[in-house]
Order: structure tokens, then sequence, then C-alpha cells
């Protein structure tokens, strides 16, 4: 009954561990800010480096799962 | 805050639409030269471009994330 | 039930459950080419144009209810969505910022609103076309404002970099902010309208199957619960739904700051 493809599975998959990443990051990024609101510059910076790190896993397994076939 | 003056560096507080624009930059750089190394791959027969592309777009939008968000 | 309706009926035994997918957003044309989704969009049209029609006039210095509520959503959109985004000069896109926010609310509310049950945007033309009108306005803008050099060098020139680091990074630039915005912009809201239908049509058809079609007492006995989980699911949509039109709104609102603005 169903049809499909499986790197999508594993794509899903995959999006799991970023998820739970740019979900740390941000919420680290919000206890900081909350601790010294005079920060918020700094921390913004660190904060949109390590969600593109953690991004960047999530969208190589978005690319590869429609380029490996 | 003052109306018109909160767009702007330092310890103000960000627009809310930024953390998009850089998911955006990540998403280019990965599909423009991970699309060269295809293209380049597809052209010569070879497996090699594809992985060699995809990662010197990822590193290429994170330089230019740094440069948007960190240094200015 | 317009969702019940899609569920085919039980031709043998037990045929098994068949999952909804990509074909139940395919619906029927009602008359012509005209399907449900376009009457949605003439029916939101209305209601928003009436509400604010409604609620703004007999405009007074003491707001009455209705003007009190037509304000606050107006006062929503310009204190916590333009002047935040936009520049000094947020007060003249406004209006269009406030009918975008509703319009595309009420499009979204429609997805469970009993009776309509589907909400426009997860039929994918809609999402383009709306992307596609905020590209145009705001590329005029930055265009209208800054020239052509000085619009391509506001969006695609990084600052303080050597010129052998810009030749890698304006392409990434120009394909991020001129190409693939309304690309994520439309896919954005079209994803989360069709995933949330498709999460509430599981539920509900799923309940349904096990309730009515299945030989098992076990599951009719447990479908109560898919249900349930549906009716939740309902409230977690609205809250989607809500926050899809407000994401959509801030967006445009930053795209519109980012063209206005002299260097980054």
């Amino acid at each position: 009954m169903v049809t499909g493809n499986l790197n999508v599975i594993g794509y899903g998959l995959s999006a799991i561990g970023p998820g739970i990443g740019v979900g740390i990051v941000f919420a680290a990024f919000i206890n900081g800010v909350a601790r010294q609101p005079e920060a918020r510059g700094q921390l913004q910076g660190i904060a949109f480096i390590g969600f593109a790190l953690s991004e960047a896993l999530a969208i190589l397994g978005l690319v590869l799962a429609f380029a490996l076939q | 805050m003052e109306p018109g003056q909160s767009r702007g560096g330092g310890t103000e507080p960000p627009p809310p639409g930024d953390a998009w624009t850089a998911l955006s930059y990540l998403l280019s750089g990965f599909l423009l030269f991970g699309g060269i190394g295809w293209g380049l791959d597809a052209l010569l027969g070879t497996r090699v471009f594809t992985p060699v592309g995809l990662l010197f777009g990822g590193a290429a939008s994170m330089y230019l994330i740094y440069i948007r968000y960190v240094k200015s | 039930m317009t969702i019940l309706a899609t569920a085919p009926p039980p031709p043998g035994p037990n045929p098994g459950f068949e999952s909804p997918g990509v074909a139940d957003f395919q619906l029927p044309p009602i008359f012509g080419p005209v399907t449900k989704p376009v009457l949605e969009l003439v029916l939101a049209a209305i209601i928003v144009y009436a509400f604010f029609a409604y609620t703004a006039r007999r405009p007074q210095l003491v707001p009455s209810k209705s003007q009190f509520l037509g304000e606050s959503l107006h006062g929503i959109v310009r204190n916590s969505i333009a002047r935040d985004n936009i520049g000094p000069e947020f007060l003249k896109y406004v209006p269009f910022l406030t009918t975008l926010f509703a319009f595309i609310l009420v499009n979204n509310l429609f997805g469970i609103v009993p009776f309509i049950q589907f909400p426009t945007f997860a039929h994918p033309g809609m999402p383009y076309a709306l992307a596609g009108i905020v590209w145009l306005m705001y590329n005029f803008i930055g265009l209208r404002k800054h020239g052509f050099v000085g619009y391509m060098r506001v969006s695609t020139w990084p600052p303080d970099v050597p010129w052998w680091v810009r030749i890698v990074l304006t392409p990434i630039e120009f394909l991020s902010n001129i190409l693939l915005r309304p690309v994520t912009l439309s896919l954005r809201l079209f994803g989360n309208m069709f995933a949330g239908h498709l999460l509430l049509l599981v539920f509900i058809l799923g309940g349904e199957y096990m309730l009515l079609h299945s030989q098992s007492v076990f599951l009719a006995v447990l479908s109560p619960a898919a249900f349930g989980l549906g009716i939740v699911f309902t409230f977690f949509e609205a809250f989607v739904q809500v926050v899809q039109a407000y994401i959509f709104t801030i967006l445009t609102a930053s795209y519109i700051g980012a063209v206005l603005a002299d260097d980054h």
C-alpha cells in the first residue's frame, strides 16, 4: 500500500539529529540572552554559526537524498 | 524601542526574519556548488565532483554567514 | 462531511487501510476548471474585505468594539511586524502587510473550519502565486530606491572581503536573495499546510477505518484514541496555521527592510 523511495526515509531519519542540534543551539542562545541581555549582539553571531553548522548536515542529507540514486 | 530605530547593529534586538535568511544562504551555497559539481560529473562521467562541490559550497555559505552576522 | 467523503467504500471482504496521499489533494472541479481552493480564495478575499470595511465603517476617537478588533489586528502588524523589520519608512507598507496577514490567516484557518476543511495553501499553486507577488514587490521597491547597480550592490555585495572571495560569495548571495527567496517562502507555507492536512487525514480516516471497516473488535475499541488524537492535532494545526501566516508576513517585511537598507 505504501510506495516511494527508501532515500526519503533515510533523509527523515538523518533530519532527527540536526533538529535536536538546532534546538539545543537556540535554547542556549535564549538562556544566554535571559541571563545577560546586553550580550545579545555577540551571542547572536555565535548562535547563527552554530545553527549553520548543524543545519548544514540536514541540508547535506536533503541534497544527497535526491542526488544518490 | 523607538519607531524606526530598530534596524541596526550592536545590541539592538535583531529582526526575527534574519534566522530564515541564514538558512537561505546555506541552502543556496549547497545548491549552487553541488549543482556545479553534479553538472561536471554528468559532463565528464566521474563521481568525484558532487561531494567536493557540496562540501565547498557548504564551507563558502558558512563563511558568508560568518561575514554577515558576526563580523558586521 | 467532506473529509469523510474521500474514503473509498470497501469493495471486497477486507481491502486493508489505504493511507491518504497526494491524490487526496487533487480535488475534483466543481464547475468548469474551478475547484474548492479557488472558491476558498474568493471567499477569503470577501471575508477580509467585509471584516475591514465593517470594522472601519464609522471611525471614532473612542473605538467601538468592532473598531477595536480591526484596529488591534492592524496594530499587531504595524508594531510587531512592520516597525521591527522595515526601517524608518515602515508606515507605507503596513496596509499591504495587514491585508496579506489577514488573507493568509483566513485561508489557513479554512483547514479546520467544519464543512470547508481544506487549507487553500495546501495546494502548491496558491502559495507560488502569493510569493510571486511578494517577489515582484520587493524587487520593485529595491530597484526604485537604489537603481539597478545600487540594488545589486545592496543585495549581492558582501562587505570587507578580498576580491577573490567575492567571486565565490556573490553568486551565492545572488541565488539566495534574488532567486531562492520566493521559493523558500512559498515552500514553507505549502509544506506546513500540506503536512498538517495530511496528518489530520491520517488520524480521522484511520479512526474511521478502525471503527467501521476493520474486522477486528480490538481495533474498533481503540478507534476513539485515533479520533481523540485527531482533535488534539486539530488544535495544534490551528496554532501552526496562525504561526505560518505570521511568519510569511514577517519574512515579507524583512525582505522589504533588507532592500531598503542603505548598507549592511
